[in-house]
C-alpha cells in the first residue's frame, strides 16, 4: 500500500465507493429497507486489484465518510453502518484468504448477507433490546443474496479496467 | 488470495473474477435455505397483546388489541402509530428515508419497529398464558 500508485489507486476506489453509497441514497427507493449496498462492489474491485488491505481500507473509508456527510459520525445510524461493514468484512476477508474456491460471487453474497445479519443484531440488541427485527430477516436476506450477485457482476466488469491501469502503476 | 508460495499478486488474484464456483453455488443454497426457514418459523410464535414504544422521553404501553392512532415523538418530530386489527406500524415519519415505515406492520411477540434517526422504538410485547403452556 505504500506507492504513490496504488495510494492514488485507493484514494480513487474509495471515493467512487463514497459517490454509489450516496447516489443509491438520494435516488428514490420504493422500498427503503432494502439498499443495494452499490459501495461494495469498489471494495470487491479493491480485493482484487489492490489485495486485501486494499478492501479493507475502502469499505472502512467508506463507511467513515457516508457517515460523516449523511448524519453525523457517532450517530445511531452510524453505528448500524460500522455494524453492517464490520460484519461483511469478517465474513470477506477470511473468504478471500481461502484460497480460490469462491470467485467473487461467493464473496459478494457472504459479505452482502453478513451486512444483513450484522446490522440486525446491532439494531435489534443495542436498540430494541429483543431480537426483535429478525422478522425482517426473510425480505432483506433474500435482497441480500439478489444485490450480492449483482455486485459480483458488476465488479467483475469493472476490475478488468481498473487491473488494466493497476499493472502500469509505479 | 493467499496461495501455497505465499506471494500475493494482482495475477493470482485476477482468478477471483470468474464464472461462480460450485462453493458460490453452495453458499447460495445454504443461505437460501437458512432465509427461507425463517419465513416459516415465525407463524409459530404468539400473537402480541401490548405495544412498548420507547423514545427519548420515556416509554409508553398501548394497547395492541384495541384499534387506535396514536402520536410519537422524537427529536425529528412526530410520526403516527396505528394500530389496526391487531397489528401495529408507524405513518408520516419525518426521518428522512423511511425505514421505519416500511418495517410494520408488527403483530406478533418479540416484533418491533425501529427509527434509528428518530429514536423511536416499537417493541411487540405477549405473555404465554398458563392456560397455553398446560393444554
Amino acid at each position: 500500500m505504500r506507492s504513490p500508485g496504488r495510494i492514488a489507486m485507493l484514494a480513487m476506489l474509495i471515493s467512487t465507493a463514497f459517490v454509489l453509497a450516496s447516489l443509491e441514497r438520494l435516488l428514490p427507493n420504493p422500498a427503503p429497507m432494502i439498499r443495494l449496498g452499490l459501495g461494495n462492489i469498489m471494495t470487491l474491485v479493491a480485493f482484487v486489484v489492490l489485495g486485501v488491505r486494499g478492501g479493507v481500507w475502502v469499505t472502512g473509508g467508506r463507511v467513515a465518510l457516508v457517515s460523516l456527510v449523511w448524519g453525523g459520525l457517532f450517530s445511531p445510524t452510524a453505528v448500524l453502518s460500522v455494524a453492517g461493514g464490520v460484519s461483511s468484512l469478517i465474513v470477506m476477508v477470511p473468504m478471500m484468504k481461502m484460497g480460490g474456491r469462491f470467485s467473487l460471487y461467493g464473496i459478494s453474497l457472504a459479505g452482502a448477507y453478513a451486512h444483513v445479519l450484522g446490522q440486525l443484531t446491532v439494531a435489534s440488541l443495542v436498540y430494541v433490546g429483543s431480537t426483535g427485527l429478525f422478522h425482517l430477516l426473510p425480505i432483506l436476506g433474500t435482497a441480500a443474496l439478489a444485490t450480492g450477485l449483482f455486485n459480483a457482476a458488476m465488479a467483475g466488469m469493472l476490475v478488468k479496467r481498473y487491473a488494466a491501469v493497476s499493472s502500469r502503476l509505479p | 488470495m493467499r496461495v501455497v508460495d505465499g506471494r500475493d499478486t494482482l495475477a493470482k488474484r485476477m482468478r477471483l473474477v470468474r464464472r461462480p464456483t460450485f462453493w458460490d453455488g453452495m453458499l447460495l443454497v445454504l443461505l437460501l435455505v437458512l432465509t427461507f426457514s425463517l419465513i416459516v418459523y415465525p407463524r409459530q410464535s404468539i400473537q402480541g397483546t401490548h405495544l412498548e414504544v420507547r423514545t427519548p422521553d420515556g416509554s409508553v404501553t398501548y394497547d395492541l388489541t384495541r384499534n387506535g392512532i396514536y402520536p410519537v415523538a422524537g427529536p425529528l418530530g412526530t410520526a403516527m402509530l396505528i394500530v389496526q386489527d391487531g397489528s401495529a406500524r408507524l405513518e408520516n415519519a419525518p426521518c428522512p428515508l423511511k425505514i421505519c415505515e416500511s418495517m410494520g406492520p408488527v403483530e406478533k411477540a418479540g416484533e418491533a419497529i425501529l427509527c434509528l434517526p428518530n429514536r423511536i422504538s416499537v417493541k411487540v410485547t405477549g405473555e404465554i398464558s398458563i392456560d397455553a403452556v398446560t393444554r
